[in-house]
């Protein structure tokens, strides 16, 4: 920002206090600037992200502060808690926001306001982000909660069974701990942001009811918007521009998955990423697959629908903000609905088999086996909207500032005779051409960092596409010189069509980076072998790096981390002689420390 | 008289250090990052019986990938005379489907090879074939390897007599260390005692040592081309009577393009010895060679060059020396052929044996030519034995009469048996080369059957259809299908281009001179067009091909190899 351009009509400060900072401003360098930035940042209180400096604790202020905790699997409950907290400011509530990974847990028994956004996995399962606090407050060490005041809004997918029930769990267990309720929870389904809105600004009325007399010392800032009437966009809504600069195969051409190397080109001001965080990927739908709707439904592309109050054209919308690759039970519902098909109505009776329904089939898929005609308008409501999809990021900025690396698996299927391909892995590895522009959007992860001693060993379990993260790491680890050992345990199918990367970790175990690797290729035998089965082999000097300190990091499907998950209780009870109730504790207790970290998808 | 050396080859190192051919084996095994050995094993291997090779097709693709190259191994078996029992056939075919992708390919030297093994299997492979009492020892190496000899199926008792003697020089010359079977049968160390190798001491030999054993009047083995040849000589008066053997050494076919100091070379003749005599003399050869050969440079350390080093008389008095063994003068032998004979011949003890040309000595199950299941079936009923041929074909040895019929209705049923193929591919030749081989410049066994039918027209157009003329094509000028004894040699320059070779005298006793260098497929065709037609015009009756450039002066007879090979 350029200080000459302040007046006092754009900052709370005079005429005369604006020309003291720019004549102090004007000789700084660009290095001095940011020190003071700092400074002046650290003397005013305000918080730093905690993805800049995990691990900093705050000291809580006095009086109550509203609190905004997430957690979040796909970024979806972050972008909301996000908005909700940029909403609080609006209304001159400073909040204190925080993933639940870096929350600590025994600090909930001071807190006296608190909202909480949550989602929920497949199986009612905790987003990992949130695990250890969902678990902290159904044990025995929970605090009582008498002074808390709390909201819990959910996020979840009610063609599951269960529902919200992580949101559910929350709300159950700050009600027995003893607190009250400041307003209904809000279970939201796939269409959350208007319900999400709703109940944000009503939250935000019943905060600013209990902060009582705080909120009129708040002076409201010149130059700040006044508060948003709904929350505001999520920043997932606010992308910023890449450069596709390669796209090269990974794997050979008989391999059974497709998967690709990607390097995207960044402005490394506007997007610093850290090892671990994700990239959300705004992608368009194949303008092909479009053509199809249009023509399977009769409609005419060129006219103009209303979306999220916009005008806007049917084909635009089609391509760009609506979702038609992943099919969804709830259009398929909707679409029982418009069509008046019995027999699709009776499949959506089923949830079990209405979910396989959906899982093998794109929307292109349902419409041609049940056809109908309806509005644009009605065709348009029917569908989800287009949310970017996530993938982890492949690269170090230290070895690659100006790069985001991606390694994406390209989603390949036969539908009705059909090949479909993936909304955003066919968009990415088909579709974009070299030089062409995409829209991104850093998702951070916390949750899955690098240690910070650089000493600790590293033990790194990923199945397929799973492994990016990991080449970030040992680029990040050989950047910064770090001395600890790694160890690489990679699945795949086959050694010589699928060994992502294999020349990358050849190079780190040539320079002393690498210092183990482990691998299971499952389609390579007669007996399937996977990750799993290395683990539990290699489980005496695994459980021995633990107890050295070694940080275990599983990135790969939830399968796949079920399945590693379980050999790993099983590899502790036996190296350390315990029953398995007293692996979990160990393996709970690495998870409380920070040393066993997952990134499952 | 040492061979002066200011730096020893690097591979020379790598075997002194290795501890009597352990090297960092067990570790490279296990190493599960790579397909590949670490670079000192690369070359340990090859003592073990096994090449790393990788797909050189893919190597620019799989570099772009990110992935290393498609690594495998050739893995060499040692079969002394190319001869296994049916028992042992069934499991080297079942070795070749379920760990070698399908496919066993029979050697220029008389043994089988695995092509495609991977890493995790070489153990299995080796295995498999111990329990058929089968070893890929010095299936490659520095060391003595696989000893060929002559199937002379028709001199049967003299046969089994000559082939006793390759046998028991294959094993007399072995390395004694244990290492082999460390490696990859009981995974044991002996304790105790100090290893040693009394042959061949701790760094082997300087280079490849090849050994044959012929039977006149067949040269099948091309004798002359071996480090150590032994001719067999029978009693003029009783030809199942062995009397001994004229000794040969010095031969050799490796050249490096572009290099005067390398050529091909064939055996000197060192003298008559008695059968007994035998292990001594060859032993003598053989650490001569350990001493005197050349370390530093590995194209000159064959056997060939060190007696033209030292001379062929201070080499045969050295090996007097160390044998305790006078040569007596060689006795007059004489070769008709160096080819096979196809079909069906009779033993004087009055067994058949069924001798079946397998294209360039590859052996697979393709759609309508079920080669690899019509051997197995032939393996199931036959009695006798299997004889791999040193053309890289495949005897069915030892057939009662009354087996005859069976088996040849089987070897019909697998098109193992087709009738009407041409002299000339009967007689040709031809080197693994592309994709597998790491030395290749061009294609070989890929290419050459095309090729062929090419040429079989160009000769029929010439009247010469039935006319038989020994073709052999390599990749490169080591010369593993032995070019430099055809009477048409092509040997690999570059990418489809060869160097044309002519004048061999169709028994192997006689070099042929390059003719035209480096030149493609169309060139060839013409340069033989021309020849063909002057050979129709102006043979002599029963005159061969490779005769008549030399006689009409088309290229000049090669006297002396290191002097005037490459003039």
């Amino acid at each position: 920002m350029n200080p000459s351009r302040l007046n006092s009509l754009t900052s709370p400060l005079g005429d005369r206090q604006l020309a003291q900072l720019q004549a102090v401003l004007a000789d700084l360098s660009p290095l001095q600037l940011a020190w003071v930035s700092g400074y002046l940042a650290a003397l005013s209180g305000l918080t730093v992200p905690a993805n800049q400096a995990p691990g900093v604790e705050r000291v809580p202020e006095p009086g109550p502060t509203l609190t905004i905790l997430y957690g979040s699997q796909t970024g979806n409950a972050r972008a909301v808690a996000e908005s909700l907290a940029g909403l609080a400011r609006g209304r001159g509530i400073e909040p204190r926001l925080s993933s639940m990974a870096d929350y600590r847990s025994r600090d909930l028994a001071r807190e006296r306001l608190l909202l909480v956004v949550v989602s929920t996995q497949g199986e009612g399962e905790p987003p990992e982000s949130a695990r250890e606090l969902h678990a902290f407050l159904h044990g025995k060490r929970a605090p009582r909660l008498e002074g808390l005041h709390y909201g819990v809004l959910g996020l979840g997918d009610s063609s599951y069974e269960h529902f919200c029930q992580t949101a559910k769990d929350f709300a159950g267990r700050l009600e027995a701990l003893g607190g009250k309720l400041l307003l209904d929870p809000q279970y939201c389904d796939v269409h959350f942001q208007e319900a999400a809105t709703a109940w944000s600004q009503s939250a935000l009325d019943r905060a600013a009811e209990f902060l009582g007399q705080r909120e009129a010392q708040i002076i409201q800032l010149p130059g700040t918007r006044p508060a948003p009437a709904s929350v505001p966009k999520p920043q997932t809504d606010a992308p910023l521009t890449a450069v596709l600069l390669e796209n090269r195969p990974l794997t050979t051409a008989d391999a059974v998955c497709e998967v690709r190397h990607l390097a995207l080109a960044i402005e490394p001001s506007a997007l610093s990423y850290t090892p671990g965080d994700s990239l959300g990927v705004w992608f368009h739908n194949d303008p092909a697959l479009v053509d199809q709707v249009l023509a399977a439904t009769g409609l005419n592309g060129d006219q103009t629908i209303t979306l999220d109050g916009q005008a806007t054209e049917l084909r635009e919308a089609l391509g760009c903000r609506l979702e038609l690759t992943q099919l969804h039970p709830t259009v398929v519902k909707g679409w029982a609905g418009l069509t008046g098909s019995r027999e699709l109505a009776a499949l959506c009776e089923d949830a079990v088999r209405l979910r396989e329904y959906a899982a093998g089939r794109q929307f292109i898929d349902l419409i041609a086996e049940y056809p109908g005609r309806p509005e644009a308008a009605e065709l348009a409501g029917a569908l989800l909207p287009l949310r970017p999809r996530l993938y982890s990021i492949a690269s170090s900025q230290t070895e690659t500032p100006d790069e985001v690396h991606l390694t994406v698996a390209l989603l390949s299927y036969q539908a009705g005779g059909q090949e479909r391909l993936g909304g955003a892995s066919g968009f990415l590895t088909r579709r974009l051409a070299e030089d062409d522009q995409i829209r991104v959007h850093l998702a951070d992860n916390s949750a899955f960092r690098l240690p910070a001693d650089s000493d600790a060993p590293v033990i790194m379990v990923a199945a397929g596409t799973g492994v990016a993260p990991f080449r970030a790491f040992l680029q990040q680890r050989a950047a910064q010189g770090d001395r600890g050992r790694n160890w690489l345990i990679f699945g795949n199918r086959h050694f010589r069509r699928d060994f992502l990367y294999q020349l990358d970790w050849q190079a780190h175990r040539k320079a002393g980076l690498l210092s183990r690797v482990n691998v299971a290729f499952s389609r390579d035998q007669a007996d399937k072998r996977y990750v799993q089965h290395r683990l539990l082999e290699q489980g005496r000097d695994l459980y021995a790096w633990l107890q050295e300190g070694a940080y275990l990091y599983c990135c790969g499907s939830n399968a796949m981390g079920r399945a590693v998950h379980e050999a790993l209780l099983a590899l502790i009870a036996r190296a350390a002689g315990v029953a398995p109730e007293g692996a979990g504790e160990r393996l709970e207790t690495l998870r409380r420390e920070g040393r066993y970290l997952r990134d499952l998808y | 008289m040492n061979a002066q050396h200011s730096t020893l080859s690097p591979v020379e190192t790598i075997k002194a250090r290795s501890n009597f051919l352990r090297g960092t084996l067990a570790e490279s095994l296990t190493d599960e990052l790579t397909g590949a050995l670490a670079p000192g094993d690369e070359q340990l291997c090859k003592f073990h019986g096994f090449y790393q090779q990788d797909d050189r097709d893919l190597r620019a693709d799989r570099l772009a990938r990110r992935l290393e190259p498609d690594y495998s191994f050739m893995l060499r078996a040692r079969l002394p005379g190319g001869v296994c029992t049916p028992a042992q056939w069934l499991t080297i075919d079942r070795v070749g489907r379920e760990l070698a992708q399908g496919s066993v390919r029979l050697t220029t030297r008389q043994t089988f090879q695995y092509h495609g093994v991977l890493k995790g299997n070489l153990r299995g492979v080796i295995q498999g074939l111990h329990q058929v009492l089968l070893d890929s020892i010095g299936g490659c190496g520095d060391v003595n390897r696989n000893v060929m000899c002559s199937p002379n199926p028709d001199q049967s008792a003299l046969h089994a007599e000559v082939y006793g003697w390759a046998r028991r020089l294959s094993e007399h010359l072995l390395p004694h260390t244990r290492a082999y079977h460390e490696l990859w049968l009981d995974g044991e160390r002996v304790a105790g005692g100090e290893e040693s190798e009394p042959l061949y001491g701790p760094t082997y030999l300087p280079r490849k040592f090849k050994t044959a054993f012929a039977a006149p009047p067949h040269n099948d083995v091309d004798v002359y081309a071996n480090d150590l040849g032994f001719i067999a000589i029978a009693d003029p008066a009783d030809p199942d009577r062995l009397l001994g053997f004229n000794c040969l050494a010095g031969g050799g076919m490796g050249t490096t393009h572009g290099d005067r100091s390398t050529f091909p070379r064939l055996a000197d003749d060192l003298g008559f010895v008695l059968p007994e005599q035998l292990l001594a003399v060859a032993e003598a050869v053989l650490t001569t060679q350990r001493d005197h050969g050349e370390r530093g440079n590995r194209t000159h350390a064959r056997l060939k060059y060190t007696i033209e080093r030292l001379g062929l008389t201070t080499f045969r008095a050295e090996v007097e020396r160390r044998s305790g063994i006078e040569f007596a003068p060689p006795r007059p032998i004489q070769f008709t052929d160096h080819g096979d004979r196809y079909g069906w011949t009779q033993g004087r003890d009055g067994r058949w044996h069924l001798t079946l040309f397998i294209e360039n000595g590859r052996l697979r199950d393709r759609p309508g030519r079920l080669l690899l299941s019509g051997l197995r079936a032939i393996a199931e009923v036959h009695q006798g034995d299997f004889r791999i041929t040193p053309n890289q074909n495949l005897m069915v040895a030892g057939v009662p009469a009354r087996q005859k019929k069976r088996i040849e209705a089987l070897a019909r049923e697998h098109g193992l048996l087709v009738d009407g193929r041409s002299p000339l591919r009967l007689g040709a030749m031809a080197c693994v080369a592309f994709p597998t081989c790491p030395l290749a410049m061009a294609e070989a066994e890929r290419y050459l059957p095309d090729l062929l039918t090419r040429l079989e027209a160009l000769a029929a157009s010439h009247g010469l259809a039935d006319q038989e003329i020994v073709i052999r094509m390599t990749g490169c000028p080591n010369g593993c299908a032995r070019p430099f004894l055809a009477e048409i040699g092509l040997v690999g320059k570059g990418p489809r281009t060869y160097n044309l070779l002519l004048g061999g005298d169709g028994r192997g006793t006689r070099l042929n001179r390059l003719y035209r260098d480096n030149i493609a497929e169309a060139e060839i065709l013409a340069t033989l067009d021309g020849l063909f037609a002057r050979y129709a015009a102006e043979r002599e009756a029963q005159e061969r091909f490779g005769d008549f450039v030399v006689r009409a002066g088309i290229v000049r007879r090669v006297a002396n190899a290191a002097r005037d090979f490459h003039d």
